[in-house]
Formats: structure tokens, C-alpha cells, sequence
């Protein structure tokens, strides 16, 4: 702060440093399922770090809660930052819903709400995606800039890396640490459940 | 000229310089330290020293891919310089460093940070500092081109704001000033990095490298073992990040003198036959698990080929055409460094008087 005895009263105009954002295009979610039983939903390995870890327990979740959904996990083609409209495509071509995961860095949290977003809107298949707490304003705005701010997103705790799959699989069993819910009961609700935009 | 929407105020409400430096403290619109009030006729002078017209596009901007392009313009790049402490004059290398759209702002969790290698005449010009001292906090044009880099990348992308559009686990007390510096052409044996990047020697440039996250040091070439030491250096460099060799003028001549480096070309193919690493030891690393793997099993070239040696057989860590040298100091003694920084983008500086 300025000394009392240097201090300048007087008020003067200064200009804003401030960019200007994006123009967004508001999107339309997927119609859902009344329910996954006999349904296919894939598990997109978006390959940063231990993410197809975290994965195989959700797909053994189901196994074990829901023996009617058939799951199939899938890795992205190539690195996590770009489309890949040939994962896409297998999907809507054979599956019914999609669970994409993990967001647990800063450029793949982006990435993995934006594929989510890709599949559920040009698609026209349910998705959901997965991110580890640390990055919930991340993906708040990421989804915002998307054009479907209400895109379903669950969370599970950091770190992921590294855990192993006892770890892993009470992290899915567990609750998702934004919302306080039980993990799996959000996944299944987000695929499931029709979205306000829809 | 592409004119800006603007959807920003341009002014912010009347009030004290002492009410101001709060407020742009409060907002996260600084790097944490006091800047300069943008005030009209500050910005004023800035413009003057560009022959844009305030409201043309400069560029497009975002922390990361996939949280949307913020744009700005002349006047907004403007505003930023004077913040930073900028002279007018240095205005259009600051434009160069807004148009190239690489961010110093990055939301990496990894912590990066931007490096930037000044080249040609303006050096001289806006008295830049290529050599005691040069990457250090000694130099006006140096200290503020840095920090207003740092300061445009901020402001204009959309914020840097921790936990929301900065990521950065550690963070990198580099961004500070984004390791800002000239070239010290004058004393190089080899061809300055813009030449090297397809510019004329007379063409003002800026060079942006990423990365900064991983340094090695050591004290020039010894006749015995230099080779081993060398090879050493470049095995603490992270391999997903490329080295970028900064010589001090004195060290650049012992690697002519020991290793009969004429051209700077035979240089940086001698760092890439150098840096190898069993296949198996590589392909475990983390980082390239995540960034190298999955554009190997897609198919891409060289990754590809890379991924069929066998665990013990010797690959090349790092890609020929990613490693450059730049000669940067005052020749006080022959200290060198290598930093792990990724080649991004070259900007015509003269494009922007």
C-alpha cells in the first residue's frame, strides 16, 4: 500500500487488460435408455497415466451389479488431445451409451469432457465422464465452453496414478468427493436419466 | 483488418491508483507483484510505437486446448505491455510474442514454462542484453518484454487463476519472466537461431520455446571424457521435452574445438546419436507412456519403428529435428546449460512496427 503522506486521492480511468471470450454454441444432449439392462456401454481408456486401471473396476463393478450391461473397454487411437472419430463411430455403431475416463491432468480433463461432449452431441450417444476432484472448475468450464454445461460428470479422488486396483476399486465403490453420492449410482443416473437439454 | 467484437468493458470504474492496484491484485490481472496502471494515455504511447490500428485482431489464445479461444486485440496487447513496465519501443516485440498464440500461461500440471530467444536488429535497438547477465533480472528490455509476455498471456487467454485455469501442480518460478533474452549473434560461430528457423540475419524475430521444467548445468568440455559428461547432461533432461543447449560463447567454441562442431547442424546431430536409452527403460517412463506410446501403437513415424527394438536394444531419445542450440552470455567463464524446452513457434517482429 501507499505511504499515507504519497497517497493520491484522486480518481483516475484506467483501461481493462481482459481478452474477449468465445462466442458460445449451445448444444443438445443424447435422449437416454430407461435402463442399461441389455445394453452396451464402452469404457474409453482416454491413456494418461493409470486411467484404464480405474476403468477395469468400473467394468467389474458391473459384472457384479448390473450382469445385464454388457461392457466393453476401448483405448483412444492416439494421444488423449485429439478426435478420434473412428472410436466414435465403433461406438454409436455398437454401443449404447459411453463412460469416458479419467480427467486427472490439466490438459486431459479438458480433452476427456470435450470427447464426452463430442460422443453425447454429434454422436447422439449418452456419455459420461469421469475426472479425479482436483478438477472440478476445469471441467465446470470446459463443459460451459462446449456448449452443454450440464454435460454428466462424476468424480472420483485424486491421484489415480499409481493406486492399485484394491485402491482403485474402492474408489469406485466409494462416493464421488464433489457431490457426496455413491460413485456408481451417479454413472448409472447420468446414462440413464434424461438431461434438461435434451 | 478483422475488428474484435468485444464483449470486455474497455474501461474499469474511475477510482484511487492506490483502489486500482487492489483491484487488479484482487481480479488475479497481475503476476502478484505492483505493475503499472494502464491509463489512457500510457496505452496511448504504446500504440505508438506499432502501425496497427488499436482494434485490429492480434491473435487467439487459451491456457490448454479444449477451454475455448479468447481473442484480443492491438489495444488490449497494449494495455498488458504498459502493466508490465514496458518501454513504448519494445511494443512490437511484445506484439510478436501475443501473435505467435503460444500462451506463457499454460495449464499444464507439469509446470511449464515459456522461453524466448530474441534475434536481428531490434536487439541493438531496444538495448537487450545477449551477455553478462543476459537471462538474469538486469536488463529493462529483458525484465519487462518477459513479464508482459506473461502478463498478455494471462489477461488475454482468460485468466491463469489457480485451480481453475491454472493447473500447475508446483508451479515455475521461470514464468516470472518467461527466461526472456537475446541471442549473442555477435559472438556465436554458428548462424543465429532465426536464420536456423528460415529468417534473414537482418529480420527481428522472436523464438518461443515451452517446457523449462528440467535443467542441466556443467563448466565446458573437458579433453577426456566431455563425450560421457555430455551424454550424462542430456539423460537428466525429461524425454518428452527436447533439449535446447544455451552456450555461453566460450563453451560454443570448445564443442568446435573438441568435437570439430563446424556447423551448428553437426552439433545437433551429435546430441541426438548421444542421447539413446535401452528401449524397455524408455517405453516404461511415464511421460512417454502418455504422450509417445499412443502415437506409436497409431502408426506415426518415427514412434512406430521406435516401439518394434527390443527392451535392451538403444534407441534415440529425442527427434534430430527438436534440438537447437542457442549461445546466450558474457564469456565470464565457459558455464553452459541445457534446458528440456520444446521449439514452438518464430514471429517477425518487423511485422509488427
Amino acid at each position: 500500500m501507499i505511504a499515507p503522506d504519497l497517497k493520491n486521492d484522486a480518481k483516475i480511468t484506467v483501461l481493462n487488460p481482459m481478452g474477449y471470450p468465445p462466442e458460445i454454441t449451445r448444444k443438445s444432449a443424447a435422449p437416454r435408455p430407461e435402463s442399461l439392462n441389455g445394453k452396451t456401454v464402452y469404457l474409453v481408456d482416454c491413456r494418461f497415466d493409470d486411467s484404464i486401471e480405474l476403468l477395469k473396476q468400473v467394468q467389474a463393478w458391473f459384472a457384479e451389479h448390473m450382469s445385464g450391461v454388457s461392457t466393453k473397454i476401448i483405448s483412444l487411437s492416439a494421444y488423449y488431445g485429439h478426435d478420434d472419430p473412428a472410436t466414435w463411430e465403433e461406438i454409436k455403431k455398437n454401443g449404447d451409451a459411453a463412460i469416458v475416463g479419467v480427467g486427472h491432468c490439466s490438459t486431459c480433463a479438458p480433452a476427456v469432457a470435450t470427447h464426452a461432449i463430442t460422443i453425447e452431441t454429434k454422436y447422439g450417444v449418452p456419455a459420461v465422464a469421469i475426472h479425479t476432484d482436483k478438477f472440478d472448475k476445469v471441467v465446470k468450464s470446459v463443459r460451459k465452453m462446449g456448449g452443454l454445461a450440464d454435460a454428466p460428470t462424476v468424480f472420483v479422488p485424486q491421484p489415480v496414478m499409481g493406486k492399485s486396483a484394491a485402491e482403485l476399486r474402492a474408489y469406485v465403490n466409494g462416493t464421488d468427493p464433489i457431490t457426496g453420492r455413491p460413485v456408481m449410482l451417479e454413472i448409472v443416473e447420468a446414462l440413464t436419466t434424461q438431461l434438461s437439454a435434451a | 483488418m478483422i475488428e474484435a467484437k468485444g464483449s470486455t468493458p474497455r474501461l474499469v470504474e474511475p477510482a484511487t491508483e492506490d483502489e486500482l492496484q487492489q483491484l487488479f491484485l484482487d481480479n488475479n490481472w497481475t503476476d502478484k507483484l505492483p505493475i503499472v496502471l494502464p491509463t489512457e494515455e500510457r496505452v496511448a504511447a504504446m500504440l505508438a510505437h506499432t502501425s496497427h490500428k488499436p482494434q485490429e485482431i492480434v491473435g487467439r489464445m487459451q491456457p490448454t486446448a479444449n477451454r475455448g479461444l479468447w481473442e484480443y486485440t492491438v489495444e488490449k496487447v497494449a494495455v498488458n505491455a504498459v502493466m508490465s513496465g514496458a518501454k513504448p519501443e519494445y511494443f512490437p516485440v511484445i506484439l510478436a510474442l501475443a501473435a505467435s498464440e503460444v500462451t506463457a500461461r499454460g495449464s499444464t500440471s507439469s509446470s511449464g514454462a515459456a522461453m524466448v530467444v530474441v534475434n536481428g536488429p531490434i536487439r541493438h535497438e531496444i538495448n537487450m542484453n545477449s551477455g553478462i547477465g543476459a537471462m538474469g533480472p538486469y536488463n529493462h528490455a529483458n525484465a519487462t518484454i518477459g513479464r508482459a509476455y506473461g502478463l498478455l498471456s494471462q489477461n488475454l487467454q482468460g485468466g491463469s487463476v489457480p485451480g481453475e485455469t491454472f493447473m500447475g501442480s508446483q508451479g515455475n518460478n521461470y514464468t516470472y519472466n518467461n527466461i526472456t533474452f537475446a541471442e549473442n549473434e555477435e559472438r556465436s560461430p554458428w548462424e543465429p537461431l532465426h536464420v536456423q528457423k528460415g529468417f534473414k540475419p537482418t529480420d527481428s524475430v522472436v523464438n518461443i520455446f515451452y517446457g523449462c521444467r528440467s535443467t542441466t548445468f556443467c563448466l565446458g568440455l573437458r579433453e577426456k571424457y566431455w563425450r560421457e559428461h555430455v551424454k550424462d547432461m542430456l539423460a537428466g533432461v525429461d524425454s518428452n521435452t527436447p533439449p535446447c543447449l544455451l552456450l555461453d560463447p566460450i563453451t560454443a567454441q570448445q564443442f568446435i574445438d573438441r568435437g570439430g562442431f563446424v556447423k551448428k547442424a553437426d552439433l545437433i546431430r551429435w546430441i541426438y546419436e548421444t542421447a539413446t536409452m535401452p528401449a524397455g527403460r524408455y517405453w516404461d517412463l511415464q511421460l512417454v507412456q502418455n504422450y509417445v506410446y499412443p502415437w506409436a501403437t497409431f502408426g506415426r513415424e518415427p514412434e512406430a519403428t521406435m516401439l518394434k527394438a527390443k527392451d535392451d536394444e538403444l534407441i534415440n531419445v529425442f527427434q534430430e529435428k527438436n534440438i537447437n542450440v542457442v549461445v546466450v552470455g558474457g564469456e565470464a567463464n565457459g558455464y553452459w546449460r541445457i534446458m528440456g524446452a520444446t521449439y514452438r513457434k518464430s514471429v517477425s517482429i518487423d511485422d509488427w512496427r
